[in-house]
């Protein structure tokens, strides 16, 4: 079974891959290696290979919680925790080699250990809060927002709390701000109904604007406090909680364009995810971000491009 | 037989949808549950199928502890990977005895094509394929013939009376009453989390006009106003 699935699942990397245009497919590629490459450099280092372990640990985590599939694979497999592990010791391969071959191996064993209790102890999140009445300030129009908010109350509210009373400990704000970046990434996963699109009577251009300023305006709303705090208690270090949500900024910029700009009506599509996860690398390595920026903006005008066929007739 | 008692189940500490339930449901037969929105049916095939921890009670199987070994479980909505074929989903399931091929030319479905272009009601029938092939003895089925058109929809009646002959034991909910009083045994009402009646094959059309009535009576009064 953990085989059929594993395949099944190269297959569909595959296939998602060869769904996207030959230059994303250099990018990638190209992306890839860089990555490797960096992993593997970061983990000859005993310092950067703690760094490395949390990073992955990190992403592997978030992926666990925010897995679609979880409900498919509980339902229909008993061994699902073990079809978990088996998939993310498998993604977390060039890491591990990488980490085994560097002065800290013993840190590969810790990570079996966290991948292991990841997967028996931790249950995706599925249900939702609820909270309509607390999400009222929130303009209908930032519809992305309210319902991703609605979705994951709770744990970004717990993220942002601890964020606003440790933030005399320096790492305690900066890794808020992640995490809560990370979150809120999903929330532009999906495309919205042709009916949300033209409600706004809006023509591409304004429309996409409401867009882009709803999110400097939820983001500003939940990563100020944070960075004011954090220059409050180390105003010399000012410059790092800044590049974290700068990062973290310019991919949600960019998760928003990739959504517009192959925008169908009421659906996934598994080209935004491979585009998704191909930016999701300026969180392991942010040297790439000035690419992300020019990605960003070609993805503006393929969006304006692209929403014209469903709004052109409100210009 | 499944042996259901005292079973409750709560989200949280407040909200309780399924409230000291009683069910016993004989194999060899086909058991259908209605109820309104929110009655708790999802939650008691849930919890039946182990998605769903109950906070007291017990389920048994032929006297046992219900095992999810032993269940067949059709969701509402089924996830289905994106970027695989029908086939590829199928082989998911572990039956080599499964003649795919066979099955197929009952519900006609394009296997080799990717399920991202299927309709809602090929996903259906695949869904339903996929818990044909786990050929457990106990079939759970939320909403069935949802999106099913009518040709399969009488191919998954006559499935569904085949495998009973076979003794397993199946449970159905349905919106449609209808289909549950062609194909069902018995019908459980679900209401606030109890069974409130079951009822019998031979009582089933009285059951109907009386549940028919009931309803028309509720909104009648609404609807007066309204219109």
């Amino acid at each position: 079974m953990t085989i059929v699935l594993l395949h099944l699942r190269i297959l569909q990397a595959r296939r998602t891959i060869s769904s996207v245009s030959w230059p994303y497919q250099l990018f990638l590629v190209a992306l890839l290696i860089l990555a490797i490459t960096g992993t593997v450099i970061k983990a000859s280092q005993p310092q950067g290979s703690i760094m490395l372990s949390f990073a992955f640990a990190g992403i592997i985590g978030s992926f666990h919680w925010f897995r679609p599939d979880y409900q498919f694979l509980r339902t229909y497999f008993i061994e699902y925790r073990w079809l978990c592990f088996a998939e993310y010791t498998v993604l977390s391969i060039p890491f591990l080699i990488a980490v085994l071959m560097s002065p800290n191996s013993y840190l590969a064993l810790c990570y079996l250990a966290f991948l292991l209790s990841l997967t028996y102890l931790i249950k995706p999140f599925r249900r939702t809060s609820g909270k309509t009445k607390s999400l009222s300030f929130i303009p209908n129009s930032f519809f992305e927002w309210k319902s991703g908010l609605r979705k994951y109350f709770y744990p970004m509210l717990t993220i942002w709390l601890l964020g606003m009373l440790f933030s005399f400990q320096m790492g305690v704000s900066i890794i808020s701000i992640f995490l809560l970046g990370l979150i809120s990434l999903g929330f532009y996963d999906n495309c919205e109904p042709l009916s949300i699109l033209s409600a706004s009577r809006l023509g591409q251009r304004a429309f996409l604007w409401t867009r882009i300023k709803g999110l400097l305006f939820a983001s500003s709303l939940m990563y100020l406090p944070l960075l004011l705090l954090f220059f409050v208690f180390h105003p010399v270090h000012w410059f790092i909680p800044s590049i974290i949500a700068l990062v973290v900024l310019s991919y949600q910029f960019y998760a928003l364009t990739i959504k517009y700009a192959f925008y169908e009506p009421n659906t996934k599509s598994s080209k935004n995810t491979v585009l998704l996860s191909l930016g999701a690398l300026v969180f392991v390595l942010p040297f790439i971000l000035p690419a992300i920026w020019v990605l960003t903006v070609r993805l503006y005008f393929k969006s304006i491009k692209k929403l014209s066929f469903y709004l052109n007739d409100y210009n | 037989m499944i042996t259901i008692n005292n079973l409750t189940v709560s989200y949280g500490s407040e909200k309780m949808v399924i409230n000291n339930l009683h069910l016993s449901l004989s194999s060899g037969q086909i058991h259908g549950l209605v109820g309104l929105n929110g009655a708790g049916k999802t939650s008691l095939l849930d919890a039946l199928h182990g998605l769903l921890r109950p906070t007291s009670g017990s389920m048994k199987y032929q006297e046992r502890p219900l095992n999810k070994k032993d269940i067949s479980f059709l969701p509402t909505e089924n996830y289905f990977y994106p970027s695989i074929t029908g086939r590829e989903y199928l082989n998911l399931f572990p039956n080599t005895d499964f003649q795919i091929e066979d099955w197929n030319e009952l519900f006609h479905l394009p296997l080799d094509q990717l399920i991202d272009g299927y309709s809602t009601g090929m996903k259906k029938k695949l869904a339903i394929l996929g818990v044909l092939k786990e050929d457990k003895p106990i079939l759970i089925l939320d909403e069935p013939f949802n999106g099913l058109d009518l040709e399969t929809g009488r191919t998954l009646h006559s499935i569904l009376s085949n495998l009973k002959s076979k003794q397993k034991t199946i449970l159905i909910t349905s919106h449609i009453l209808d289909s549950l009083i062609d194909l069902c045994d018995e019908i459980h009402y679900l209401e606030a989390g109890m069974i409130k009646i079951s009822i019998q094959k031979e009582n089933f059309e009285s059951f109907k006009e009386e549940l028919f009535e009931k309803m028309a009576q509720k909104t009648k009064g609404k609807l007066d106003m309204l219109l």
